[in-house]
């Protein structure tokens, strides 16, 4: 443990010029969207699991809890999306949260074919699925009759949802939807809308978002999320990613979260996230499970669709725009060069879907360094054809140390998403 | 008069990059900040390889920082000030171990570092000269009797230094309290509490506005296999925000002048509580008060005025949302003195706070109690701000720690409560 205490004191890191230009270059742009684009934790109209996995064959082995959680007496109807961690959604369905309702979700048990079982007031009036509270509201809303509470989905579907969630052939769509790491963990991301009646629509269709929509913009939803590991006894959590919504705020040509789904029109009124980051990472060499990693969600900018399997989709992979890393001495893993120089294409593997995770000092970020911090400026290098820059991002840290200790937070924004993108002439 | 210019530009160098990272006021983001808060450390000096807390602090600047780190005791007293120099983009972390044992970080600005052997400076990074940190930096051991004094000011016993008790008194031989960092433009003694810490711009106080700070802390518990960990709360500066009457983050220390022009942080919370299940070591909560009143020293065996602090309002709820008030029977206790220190941590569903549920969440009005329940909306005399974080642990295995959810700003308080 002294070992630890000592590698832990020793955590001390380094720098970089591009870092000054870039608070120069923001502290000349007004603060814009005053209120709109916090980056708090109040609650929000959406919610990011921005990276799940699960363990297929372990039954004790990796899995992602969340709960959902409503912040108003008033009840609450929240359409939960599950994507692929390239961007393809594969399955939503609705859970009613009386007023100041919580549901907890184990995402095992979703890929089991276990979705939660709530009900508003018209399919449970006996209130047996989703009882209400002293304080709490209940209601009914349009298109949940059938819908609510959602039976056992067949097995055919079961098998697509896992298919599509381990790179591996759907049966329904004939075509593959994820990344394939050839082993039989799920992986992916979802998303949690405030929405006004069930339905089968994703925020990717048409009719989600703006007037007459399903997408609501109540700012009422909170919640967290674990990666629990039983069988290697980490468990690490955090805060779910709360997405205000201010119509008044954003319009054409605001960047939104959902901007890649409503045409950068502003509609879904719901706030981006930053895109640039900073992360701290240790590794104490003390087991073989020590290190940092990170979890990294992006937004591609395109409509993903399913793809042949064995191909790739046309803008598959991701590069982050920039990177630097340091280590305790300040040092860094790419020098100044003069006359100052971009510095060499990330390798095409880094970061290359819209939900991460990797190891700080593998393969794919070869980092020599084992304490330091990372700048990662993630925006997207190539046009959308948007007419605006969908580059949004949001990052997860997680360490763990001589395989008892876990411990996950999120890493820091350097500015949040509204404004435009800094310059980082070092860089560009 | 050299050492006086030479003081300005280094601060005038500081201003010009301390750029502030497109943010907003009163809403508690995670974006670098001129004052970081660890809202509450725990270190057993019983034991070597018991719990303790550490912290990282972080310049976000190219440009080189100082920072003001404050020890206070869970009932607001501080006990211990020293200088961290950062040179741009650096990290220090600090083992509050060793603070209590009377090892300070050795920092050393360029005046005092020469060498670079101390602090040294990356391809990226500026290294200046604070004058007025010759003669302080790098820090020496801390004298014996001043680490005698600062355990039992943290232990809740008397301290010979401040002629006085200091802290809650737990009897478990385990330093508590909180630690506040703040971007300086000077090596000082000063704390948040002294008179001229704060100034009408940069220069005029010690305090500076430099919203370049950010950090984590992690409390690790190798007895017990815990570790969990989280963000330090990032308090942002905001030069000419805040008026006279409005409640900042020093704003006890200033008459609530708005001097430290530091954002206020939430009142009112939602925390969710487990135990059972993957969590069966159950919940405990960490949360950090403003008492509202500059804490002295107070003879032991005695609480300083104002003390236990009470809050306005808790309501637990279970996961289907029924709160735990009459006539549930029997009837639960009054919950509201359950946190009375400035720096708390409780375990939910123990005998400091019991619960009926076992799985559920937690609302909390932490503002101070009023005449009328619910006090909606809380009146100037008992806004009150606060954090809260939730670490829910599985025994003898994991922990997982991360802030719980405001439910409202000091700027904007809550409007309606549950059965409002």
């Amino acid at each position: 443990m002294d070992r630890l205490y000592e590698l832990l004191a020793q955590w001390r890191s380094a720098s970089a010029l591009f870092f000054l230009t870039l608070l120069l270059a923001v502290s000349a742009t007004p603060a814009a969207w005053a209120g709109a684009c916090s980056l708090d934790d109040r609650p929000g109209a959406t919610l990011l699991l921005p990276y799940f996995e699960v363990d297929l064959d372990n039954p004790l082995g990796r899995t992602t809890l969340f709960s959902v959680n409503n912040a108003a007496a008033e009840p609450v109807l929240v359409n939960v999306v599950l994507w692929t961690d390239l961007g393809v959604p594969t399955l939503n369905f609705p859970i009613y949260l009386t007023g100041y309702d919580v549901q907890t979700v184990n995402l095992r048990d979703v890929f089991a074919g276990i979705v939660p079982r709530t009900a508003s007031a018209t399919e449970d009036p006996a209130d047996r699925l989703s009882p209400r509270g002293l304080y709490s509201q209940d209601a009914g809303f349009p298109g949940c009759a059938g819908a609510l509470p959602p039976g056992v989905p067949p097995a055919g579907f079961l098998e697509h949802l896992r298919a599509s969630h381990t790179g591996r052939i759907s049966p329904i769509t004939n075509a593959c939807a994820g990344q394939s790491f050839n082993d039989r963990v799920a992986r992916g991301y979802v998303t949690m809308d405030t929405v006004s009646r069930c339905g089968f629509l994703t925020p990717r269709d048409a009719g989600y978002f703006g007037a007459g929509g399903a997408a609501t913009n109540q700012n009422v939803l909170w919640g967290d999320f674990f990666y629990a590991d039983t069988a290697k006894a980490f468990v690490d959590g955090e805060n779910l990613v709360r997405l205000k919504a201010d119509p008044a705020a954003f319009g054409p040509g605001s960047r939104t979260f959902y901007g890649r789904y409503v045409g950068g029109s502003g509609a879904d009124a719901r706030q981006p996230l930053p895109r640039i980051w900073a992360a701290r990472f240790a590794s104490f060499g003390l087991s073989p499970d020590d290190g940092t990693d990170l979890i990294v969600w992006r937004d591609s900018g395109q409509i993903a669709q399913p793809f042949p399997c064995g191909q790739r989709p046309p803008w598959y992979p991701l590069l982050p725009s920039s990177y630097q890393a340091f280590d305790e001495q300040e040092r860094a893993l790419q020098v100044p060069t003069f006359p100052i120089l971009p510095p060499p294409p990330p390798p095409s593997d880094q970061l290359p879907a819209e939900a991460n995770r990797f190891t700080v000092g593998d393969e794919r970020f070869p980092i020599p360094y084992k304490f330091g911090w990372i700048y990662l400026d993630l925006a997207i290098p190539t046009p959308t054809g948007l007419g605006i820059d969908p580059s949004q991002s949001w990052v997860g840290v997680v360490m763990k140390a001589q395989g008892r200790f876990s411990v996950g937070f999120g890493a820091t924004p350097l500015a949040n998403g509204c404004p435009p993108p800094p310059v980082v002439p070092f860089f560009n | 008069m050299r050492r006086r210019l030479a003081c300005c530009l280094t601060v005038l160098a500081l201003l010009a990059s301390a750029a502030p990272v497109f943010a907003d006021v009163c809403s508690l983001e995670n974006l670098p900040a001129a004052t970081l808060l660890l809202p509450y450390f725990e270190v057993d000096l019983d034991n070597p390889a018991g719990l303790t807390t550490l912290f990282s602090i972080n310049n976000a600047s190219a440009t080189a920082a100082l920072a003001n780190v404050v020890v206070w005791t869970d009932l607001g007293v501080p006990t211990l000030g020293f200088t961290v120099y950062l040179t741009g983009y650096d990290v220090q972390t600090i083992n509050l171990r060793d603070v209590f044992a009377g090892a300070l970080p050795r920092t050393a600005t360029a005046g005092q570092d020469p060498g670079d052997t101390i602090s040294p400076r990356g391809h990226f990074s500026q290294d200046v000269n604070f004058a007025s940190c010759t003669g302080l930096l790098p820090f020496q051991a801390l004298p014996a009797s001043f680490v005698a004094h600062l355990r039992a000011a943290h232990t809740g016993r008397f301290s010979a230094i401040l002629n006085g008790c200091a802290g809650q008194s737990l009897g478990d031989g385990r330093a508590r309290g909180y630690v506040t960092v703040d971007t300086v433009n000077r090596c000082t003694l000063l704390t948040p509490a002294d008179p001229g810490y704060f100034g009408a711009d940069d220069l005029a106080g010690t305090a500076t506005t430099q919203n370049t700070l950010w950090g984590d802390s992690i409390y690790v518990d190798p007895a017990n296999d815990y570790a969990d960990g989280n963000n330090l709360v990032r308090i942002e500066a905001f030069q000419g925000a805040f008026k006279p009457g409005d409640l900042t983050f020093y704003g006890r220390y200033v008459g609530n002048s708005g001097a430290d022009a530091r954002e206020p942080l939430a009142t009112t919370w939602g925390s969710r509580f487990v135990d059972g299940g993957t969590f069966s070591g159950g919940t405990d909560l960490v949360v950090w008060r403003d008492s509202g009143r500059t804490v002295r020293p107070f003879p032991c065996g005695t609480q300083p005025a104002g003390f236990p602090l009470r809050f306005a309002r808790e309501i637990t709820f279970d996961e289907e949302e029924r709160p735990a008030l009459f006539p549930v029977f029997p009837q639960p206790p009054d919950l509201t003195g359950a946190l009375p220190a400035e720096a708390n941590r409780v375990h939910i569903g123990g005998p400091a706070f019991p619960v009926p549920f076992s799985f559920g969440w937690l609302f909390l009005d932490l503002n101070a109690p009023g005449s009328v329940i619910p006090p909606i909306p809380p009146s100037a005399a008992t806004l009150r701000q606060s954090w809260v974080e939730t670490i829910l642990k599985a025994q003898g295995q994991y922990s997982a720690g991360f802030s719980a959810t405001p439910l409202d700003s000091v700027c904007q308080p809550i409007q309606t409560e549950p059965g409002q």
